[in-house]
């Protein structure tokens, strides 16, 4: 009986190990849905013949969970490349030194502003904060056409939610009306938020599912949660906020190379082709970003004439409002 | 000569054991330790991080109070529904029991989604024929979802109570008192320590996790360390954070410790057709009525939900299909925990049972099972990710520390109660006659200690099952979990693939719960029909 567990457990380890070997190889940390990553990573491996090892990360981490493995890793790193969903994390790990200058061939055509000066990183696949809307509850009339409207008596109410405003890209736009309005105009919105009885849940995914069923009336969240709620034909509409006034904030996606990754040419190959209009185009065609950095001849979703006109704040800004926005946030939302 | 040199082996292999479980469980938090001290970085608001005052001691207290809110009444329709399955053995309980072991293994969160929807077709019906309808958010709320969904665990421990109780002692009690006098005076008493024991992993299991209460709107305690911890990045923070629940629940843990020890699992279920039946006394009766239909409901109402997301046969094959490699690992990783568990927390279990060990080792060893999970990983990073030790570190052996870190205190405390409470007389019989050391521990010890080494395998599989915060930060890159992979699928909205998964979790466990039960009753020599 005990050969025979001994044995189990052998073949087990033996089949745990398998797969951790490959002479050519790249290791990349993603906080970038795993179903809309992975495919694009196998075809990474398909046309180069490099096997890719990749961590992914989950929304209840808020994106976090990786950036404090590299954080932690930061003496012996184990990642060649960091793909985030957002922007903040990876100027944090800029900031703390974790990453390596790279000027990819496929970043040429990119706007500047969607690089760092330095070459630390670069962005590409932007989404929106969007309001979503059940068409079902509101009529138009009634639909929010501000983020402000959140804190207006007259509109909001328990039947707005948004995510927590203290993690992942709710707290990105926290941060962003912290540096557009300023620090007491900002506190003081989320406090009528707050006083109104908006409802605060768990992630953008539930915002989204929460107005899809008809339990919220309308919800902040992100382009490719909204989409994904039109896409299985839900009574939703998507309304990008503040298009005559402060305008909307996009989240890019991030990519940059990590600092003495264990195989650096390859981390360069992975990294050039994820910023292909190429890759870009499938992720817009599959419904994860609305807003690509690349000309994109065709868009799934109606985006306001003209384009979308963004918030007026660079990233650097939004960046710098993180601590005070998420201090006080925390002060006004978890009692 | 011979005699001294078996001694000398045992406590060789105990206090190897005992190491290398104090190095697995406590080297984390060691870990982080030396990261400070290199650091040497102290944050200036220290005594304010570590004493909560104002907004968070308020906080605080609500989490204590939801915590055992949870606790009690999970621990009380466990136990009067466990007490009615079992006098009442037959295809339908063993059903009951059968599916509530499966759903253990189901992510909470996935209980609290169930739930959450079931609420709300039950309100637009309610609205329709009546115009009322039930809250969806608020305390109350989060406490029903969250005692639903540790349910299976409150059943699953209020039947090793209820093991503890020794039939000769209700047959006894039978002849001299009532029904009522039984249960209070020979039932409770020696199933008290272990329902102590069950109160305690579902108050540790709800102080830990705000992602069910945030759901329904009720912020709790570890948010407040989430949230600093996912501004600051900063380990150190988070973890003095955590200390004044690291506090309490070492001083609760201590208490139950204490009683636990006073519990056994007793080989069989004899004593069930000696289970009073409290024909006198309706009021009980309804009470195991109500429990047995919740039982019933906290199975229908998971199971259903995934049933219609998963929608068709093909789309179950499909999740399947796309999660080969997880579904191996994943219980790779349970099996292989399961079983390094075991002889690592019999050896502290022994050592802490040779003496009052208790607050010298004990205590410590609890820590982990109130530390914040991502601070568990991030300690491990710290101790394995060295070139010394890179033969370790980026294989699937990080993830079974991971586990074993965090739930192999639970083995303990169950191998704990079993040992204190071996038949001494079996082993001074066997120490006379018997040929070798071996022999007294393969047809004696062991034998005798297989219920606790079953309970304790058991809880540290199913844990290791559902571990997402340390798994995240030290699996092997290109490798994962199914529970990464249903929490990652959860956010992009694809409820079928989640929800296949989920069944396919629910499946398998309750195979192996189907399995542990029968060669738990075969071993026993009880029912086995």
């Amino acid at each position: 009986m005990l050969k025979k567990v001994g044995l189990f457990l052998l073949m087990l380890c033996f089949i745990l190990s398998t797969g951790c070997s490959s002479s050519k190889q790249v290791v990349i940390y993603t906080s970038v849905d795993q179903v809309v990553a992975e495919p694009i990573l196998k075809d990474f491996e398909k046309t180069t013949g490099i096997q890719v090892r990749a961590v992914y990360d989950v929304e209840s981490t808020k994106t976090t969970g990786l950036v404090n493995r590299l954080l932690t890793e930061k003496n012996r790193p184990q990642a060649d490349v960091f793909w985030s969903s957002e922007f903040v994390q990876t100027l944090l790990l800029k900031n703390e030194g974790l990453l390596t200058t790279y000027s990819s061939p496929s970043a040429q055509s990119i706007p500047p502003i969607y690089k760092d000066p330095e070459g630390f990183w670069t962005a590409f696949a932007g989404r929106a904060r969007v309001i979503l809307v059940n068409t079902d509850l509101l009529t138009p009339d009634q639909y929010p056409e501000s983020v402000l409207d959140f804190a207006d008596p007259v509109k909001a109410s328990n039947h707005y939610g948004l995510a927590y405003p203290l993690f992942g890209t709710t707290l990105n736009q926290a941060a962003a009306l912290y540096a557009y309005l300023g620090p007491e105009k900002a506190r003081s919105f989320f406090e009528n938020v707050n006083k109104l009885g908006v409802r605060v849940v768990d992630g953008n995914s539930v915002v989204r599912d929460m107005v899809a069923e008809g339990q919220l009336a309308a919800g902040l969240t992100d382009t490719d949660d909204a989409w994904d709620a039109v896409e299985k034909g839900k009574p939703v509409k998507i309304i990008f906020p503040d298009q005559d006034s402060m305008g909307t904030l996009v989240i890019p996606d991030t990519i940059a190379l990590i600092k003495g990754g264990p195989n650096p040419d390859t981390g360069k190959q992975l990294l050039d082709y994820l910023l292909s209009p190429q890759v870009e185009k499938n992720m817009v065609e599959i419904g994860f970003s609305q807003i690509p950095v690349h000309p994109v001849a065709e868009q799934k979703m109606e985006l306001p004439a003209g384009g979308v006109k963004n918030m007026p704040v660079t990233f650097q800004e939004i960046y710098n409002q993180l601590n005070l926005s998420s201090k006080e946030l925390k002060e006004i939302f978890v009692r | 000569m011979n005699n001294k040199f078996r001694i000398s082996w045992s406590t060789i292999l105990i206090s190897v054991g005992s190491l290398l479980f104090m190095v697995i469980v406590l080297g984390p938090l060691i870990g982080l330790v030396l990261k400070w001290v290199q650091a040497q970085k102290i944050p200036s608001d220290f005594w304010q991080l570590i004493i909560p005052s104002g907004r968070r001691l308020l906080l605080l207290s609500k989490t204590v109070s939801y915590s055992l809110g949870v606790s009690v009444i999970t621990l009380l329709i466990g136990f009067t529904g466990a007490f009615a399955l079992l006098r009442r053995p037959g295809r339908l309980s063993r059903t009951i029991l059968w599916w509530s072991v499966a759903t253990v293994a189901v992510p909470p969160y996935i209980h609290a989604l169930s739930w959450s929807s079931a609420l709300y077709y039950f309100n637009q019906s309610m609205e329709f024929f009546t115009g009322w309808r039930l809250p969806v958010e608020g305390w109350r709320v989060s406490l029903w979802v969250q005692s639903m969904a540790l349910l299976p665990f409150a059943l699953g421990l209020s039947l090793m109570a209820l093991a503890c109780v020794e039939q000769n002692l209700v047959k006894a009690g039978y002849m001299l008192q009532s029904d009522r006098q039984v249960m209070k005076q020979v039932i409770l008493p020696l199933a008290a320590p272990v329902l102590a024991g069950a109160g305690l992993l579902i108050f540790l299991l709800t102080l830990m996790d705000y992602s069910v209460p945030s759901l329904f709107q009720v912020n709790i305690y570890p948010l407040e360390i989430f949230a600093e911890f996912s501004a600051t990045n900063d380990p150190l923070r988070a973890l003095l954070l955590a200390l004044p629940l690291v506090i309490l629940a070492v001083i609760i843990a201590g208490a139950a410790g204490l009683t636990w020890k006073k519990a056994s699992v007793q080989p069989g279920f004899g004593f069930l057709e000696w289970l009073p039946t409290f024909r006198g006394w309706p009021g009980w009766r309804l009470f195991e009525r109500i429990s047995v239909t919740l039982m019933v409901l906290q199975i229908i109402v998971p199971i259903l939900m995934l049933l219609k997301l998963v929608g068709s046969w093909q789309s179950f094959v499909v999740s399947l299909a796309s999660s080969k490699i997880e579904i191996a690992y994943t219980f790779g990783i349970m099996f292989i925990t399961a079983a390094a568990a075991l002889p690592l927390a019999y050896a502290v279990a022994i050592w802490l049972n040779q003496r009052s060990r208790f607050f010298l080792g004990g205590l410590p060893a609890l820590f982990p099972l109130v530390m914040p999970a991502p601070l568990i990983g991030i300690g491990l990073i710290n101790l394995w990710n060295r070139p010394e030790t890179s033969a370790v570190y980026g294989t699937f052996l990080m993830t079974v520390m991971a586990a074993l870190s965090r739930f192999s205190p639970w083995a303990v405390m169950i191998l704990q109660a079993q040992l204190s409470r071996q038949n001494k007389v079996y082993l001074e019989a066997a120490r006379i006659l018997q040929k070798n050391g071996h022999q007294t521990f393969f047809k004696i010890t062991l034998p005798m200690m297989s219920p606790g080494f079953i309970a304790a395998a058991s809880l540290v599989f199913i844990l290791t099952g559902g571990e997402l915060g340390a798994t995240l930060l030290v699996v092997p890159p290109g490798q994962g979990t199914l529970t990464l992979k249903i929490y990652n699928y959860l956010h992009y909205g694809s409820s079928d693939q989640v929800a296949g998964l989920c069944l396919l979790i629910a499946l398998i466990s309750a195979v192996v719960g189907f399995v542990l039960i029968k060669s738990v009753l075969r071993m026993w020599g009880g029912e086995d029909d």
